[in-house]
């Protein structure tokens, strides 16, 4: 399990809940039942999925579990101080993201446009269409862009 | 452009999109994963419309805002920790902490809970006074038998007092066979007998003997027609140990009352004529 896995998978929960706690508490579950996976598809004769797509399907198997625990705890939202953010961006547009957006588009934009994995990847472990991904990834993209066009004018689209 | 088959294979004209579908269409165009026609489509509907564009912007600057997020690393603090291992109490409190379960096993382990807790209820309760007390409730009186009451109501029938249990009444060898209870005999079976034979019990009751024993007691009233009947019938059942009837009543001959003890074991003879009291036998 290599750095890039944990940290993808830290940042599906941190970016998904935006509180540190539990996130830790998530991403430990899902690293073990990676784990665990992996060792299962060790001894069978081919690899079924890649790893990223293997933990990201633990991430969403673990939040299912446990969201009901984070949205209990909505009041205690912090900055996240566990992570090192990228210079000259403001956290303010995804925090009202987070609020506003649907699960189902906030975790297909997290999963396709920040963690990198493909949509059709995505739509196995959800199983749903790719087609819906699509539609969820342009509508969250949409309003992510309404709500950070005030505050990052200077970023260009490359 | 025509071939030769004559069938048109190509529209000439521009292909237009509604601006529904230009919108629905617009994260694929900002993705680059439309087909060269469409993409041409797209781009002619984006000339015309403003808002498209300003949709597309929008998409643009989520796209970019993405791509800066997805630069974010964890702290190497935060990294440590994931990768330790956890310790064996945080192990052993993760698996006790009932909201990470399956719902599943939770709904088993509610229904093992539920299922145990029927079974120690079932096992420990005692439902059979719990019943019985119920059945007191709803029927607090159960009746045996119904006798009429009428020629009593007409002529009313002389009673005498329970005899006393003491030393004047009988010869003391007597005593101790006569009030010895006998569960063989109960008043269930005399009182099928006694309707058939016209008798009625008057009272009924349970009396201490001197042995520290306690015997029913019952008080009858029959036709006198029918006294030699009840005590064959007693007498076949072996069960009549002593009667008694006032001489006076006994002569009139229509009603009179008896007092009985139920025994244990049968008299050599079925009736016991009452004995001298032991103050006359001394005098």
């Amino acid at each position: 399990m290599t750095d890039e896995i944990i940290r993808k998978s830290a940042l599906f929960f941190l970016l998904l809940t935006l509180d540190e706690e539990f996130s830790k508490e998530a991403t430990r579950q899902a690293l073990i039942e990676l784990s665990n996976r992996l060792k299962e598809q060790a001894g069978a004769s081919a690899l079924e999925d890649s790893d990223l797509e293997l933990a990201i399907r633990c991430c969403i198997e673990q939040w299912k579990l446990t969201r009901s625990q984070v949205y209990s705890n909505q009041s205690q939202l912090i900055s996240i101080k566990a992570l090192q953010w990228p210079e000259h961006i403001d956290l303010n547009p995804w925090k009202e993201f987070q609020k506003k957006c649907s699960e189902n588009e906030l975790l297909a934009v997290i999963c396709v446009h920040i963690l990198g994995l493909s949509e059709g990847a995505l739509a196995r472990c959800l199983r749903v269409s790719e087609g819906t991904i699509r539609y969820r990834v342009g509508s969250a993209l949409a309003l992510l862009g309404q709500l950070n066009r005030p505050s990052i004018g200077n970023i260009q689209y490359s | 452009m025509k071939k030769e088959s004559g069938i048109n294979l190509q529209n000439p004209k521009k292909r237009e999109l509604s601006p529904f579908l230009a919108q629905q269409m617009l994260y694929d165009y900002s993705v680059k994963n439309v087909d060269p026609l469409r993409e041409r489509a797209v781009a002619n509907a984006l000339q015309g419309n403003p808002e498209l564009g300003k949709s597309l912007d929008d998409i643009l600057y989520g796209l970019s805002y993405c791509h800066h997020l997805s630069k974010t690393t964890l702290t190497p603090e935060l990294l440590d920790q994931l990768k330790r291992p956890l310790h064996w109490k945080s192990r052993l409190l993760q698996l006790i902490n009932l909201r990470t379960w399956n719902k599943n096993a939770l709904w088993m382990l509610e229904a093992v809970f539920i299922g145990s807790l029927m079974l120690v209820a079932s096992l420990t309760l005692p439902w059979e006074s719990y019943i019985t007390k119920f059945m007191k409730s709803q029927h607090p009186e159960l009746i045996i038998s119904e006798v009429s009451r009428e020629e009593t109501k007409q002529k009313p029938v002389p009673t005498t007092p329970p005899v006393e249990i003491n030393d004047t009444s009988f010869e003391y060898e007597q005593k101790a066979q006569l009030f010895s209870p006998n569960p063989g005999f109960t008043s269930n079976r005399l009182a099928t007998a006694l309707p058939r034979l016209g008798a009625s019990i008057e009272h009924q009751s349970m009396r201490e003997t001197d042995d520290k024993q306690v015997v029913p007691f019952l008080r009858l009233s029959i036709p006198s027609s029918q006294t030699e009947a009840l005590l064959s019938e007693l007498g076949t059942h072996g069960q009549l140990t002593w009667l008694s009837a006032p001489a006076e009543n006994k002569e009139e001959g229509a009603i009179f009352g008896m007092e009985l003890w139920i025994l244990k074991e049968k008299p050599p003879e079925p009736v016991v004529p009452r004995p001298p009291s032991k103050d006359k036998k001394r005098k």
